[in-house]
């Protein structure tokens, strides 16, 4: 009894796998008093035994019906052999490979909690005679032992592997991450901010605010579904579309050159949509392409309301453009804010299935429009929350707003705003 | 859930919720139709964009052989959804009555 919770004991140490297999073997020898030991574990898909530790030999693979040992894995009942060749079971061939004479051998199935088998242990020729009942019992309580531990070890495995997985992911959010606006730009009399939340630790979804030499580029891209492979898809299309420009692409040319590249690229069920605008803010005014991203909401301080914008064309990567589309424009007066909200915004679901919706957004930026925009950003993200209640987020949030602003007035007032 | 089956009228009924939870099933029965197909929608409650990737993918592959889908019945909230999604450009809508 002390030789098993000894046992017990060591098994419980943090191995890995081959340390654990070690301990077992080594700890069957000691208490069964037997020359040598081996553990084969069960490979169900090839349906195959594989000898991972054993004393003397390579690790080896056999079918799982095979000799002495398939027949424990098929049958899962302990088999005690006194005389090994005198049994017709029993396969010479380990012994040639490892110049050994097995003279008798025990053979237990490891079956988990969940009564799968794991893997079959094999002690062999105990010192002074042969495995008798008590040698079965404590072999039996051994084996029990060893399969929690094979378990808990394979376990431990699978958690590391999860954990692995989890750093990757968390280097493919920092790659995306780093594609987004470090900090806003400055251009005078605007005020932009983006906002970017994905689901998971990455997203469908991307935003860019960036000065170029064809002025302000603005970008709210959403693509189909959430996680690592649309964050690709998206990513893909924030580069090129930077690379176009910095090209000296016009809006048209770069809109048209990048739905093509998705085009061959994305999967037939795959799209996304963008809005891509460029803003000249020597004369306010915003030339837009947006496949279909929208609803695009252009907020006019001088009537206090709304105005909604369809988008201009299908998502990008829908199908080839043989021409270039023409791109529609937005005046921007004073105080006057550009509005793209993606629709993990607009469809945010409380938890009796309500959405968020745009009257929302609408009535936000018309309390809130004059407040900087990383302010209204705030509320806007604010309101979401206390609109949810707790109801997790579902699909990526992601927010571009560009505020042309207000005149200042001699008295202090602002001008355009009522 | 999500019900899609052939009507009486050889139209393709679709009712319930074509989102991301049904649309393997959706593709399944969508890619068995040629020609031109019309797609009877007035019970169907809901479209997320993988839905909408499921007739995306279809119209394609029809339009290569000089067929289509065609939606009828589509209801006010979910023609939104083909309207600012741009996707009302590839596809001929009925809105519901």
């Amino acid at each position: 009894m002390q030789a098993i919770l000894d046992v017990n004991s060591a098994l419980a140490a943090p191995f890995d796998l081959k340390t654990m297999l070690d301990e077992v073997v080594a700890a069957a020898k000691q208490v069964l008093h037997a020359d040598r030991g081996s553990v084969w574990l069960h490979d169900p898909v090839a349906d195959e035994l594989v000898l991972e530790v054993a004393t003397g030999i390579l690790p080896m693979r056999v079918p799982s019906s095979a000799g002495l040992v398939g027949a424990c894995a098929r049958t899962r009942q302990m088999i005690n052999v006194p005389d090994c060749y005198a049994d017709p079971r029993f396969d010479p061939g380990v012994d040639k490979v490892s110049s050994y004479h097995t003279r008798c051998m025990l053979t237990l199935p490891l079956v988990d909690h969940k009564g799968v088998l794991v893997g079959v242990m094999q002690v062999l020729n105990k010192a002074g005679g042969v495995f008798d009942v008590d040698d079965e019992a404590l072999a039996t309580a051994l084996a029990a032992q060893c399969a929690v531990a094979l378990q808990r070890v394979r376990m431990t495995e699978a958690l590391i592997e999860g954990e692995k997985m989890l750093q990757a992911l968390e280097v493919a959010r920092e790659v995306q991450m780093s594609t987004l606006p470090a900090t806003m730009p400055a251009l005078s009399s605007y005020d932009v901010c983006g906002m970017f939340r994905p689901a998971e630790l990455t997203g469908g979804d991307t935003f860019d605010l960036a000065v170029l030499d064809q002025g302000l580029l603005v970008v709210l891209g959403d693509a189909t579904g959430h996680g690592v492979g649309p964050a690709l898809s998206v990513t893909q299309m924030h580069a090129m579309l930077r690379i176009a420009f910095r090209l000296g692409a016009d809006l048209e040319t770069a809109f048209r050159q990048v739905n093509n590249r998705l085009a061959e690229t994305l999967a037939s069920d795959r799209f996304i949509t963008a809005f891509i605008g460029l803003l000249d803010p020597s004369n306010h005014r915003m030339r837009f392409l947006s496949g279909g991203q929208g609803p695009i909401l252009h907020f006019q301080a001088a009537t206090g309301m709304c105005v909604r914008h369809k988008p201009t064309s299908f998502p990008l990567g829908v199908m080839p453009l043989s021409v270039s589309l023409p791109a529609v424009t937005l005046e921007m007066q004073p105080g006057d804010i550009l509005v793209l909200v993606s629709d993990g915004i607009y469809e945010y679901h409380d938890a009796g299935g309500d959405t968020f919706g745009e009257q929302r957004v609408h009535a936000l930026v018309r309390a809130h429009y004059k407040k900087p925009t990383a302010e209204l950003l705030a509320i806007l993200l604010q309101a979401v929350r206390d609109f949810a209640k707790g109801a997790p987020q579902q699909d990526d949030m992601t927010a571009v707003l560009v505020k042309r602003e207000a005149l200042a007035m001699t008295d202090g007032s602002q001008a355009g705003l009522r | 859930m999500l019900a899609i089956e052939y009507g009486q009228d050889g139209t393709v009924v679709i009712a319930g919720r074509l989102d991301a939870a049904h649309a393997a099933a959706a593709q399944s029965f969508l890619d068995q139709v040629e020609g031109t197909v019309t797609l009877e929608c007035s019970r169907l409650e809901y479209i997320s964009s993988a839905g909408l990737g499921v007739l995306l993918k279809t119209q394609k592959r029809l339009f290569a052989s000089a067929g289509k889908i065609r939606l009828s019945g589509v209801q006010r909230h979910l023609m939104d959804i083909f309207v600012y999604s741009g996707l009302d450009q590839l596809f001929e809508i009925e809105p519901a009555r």
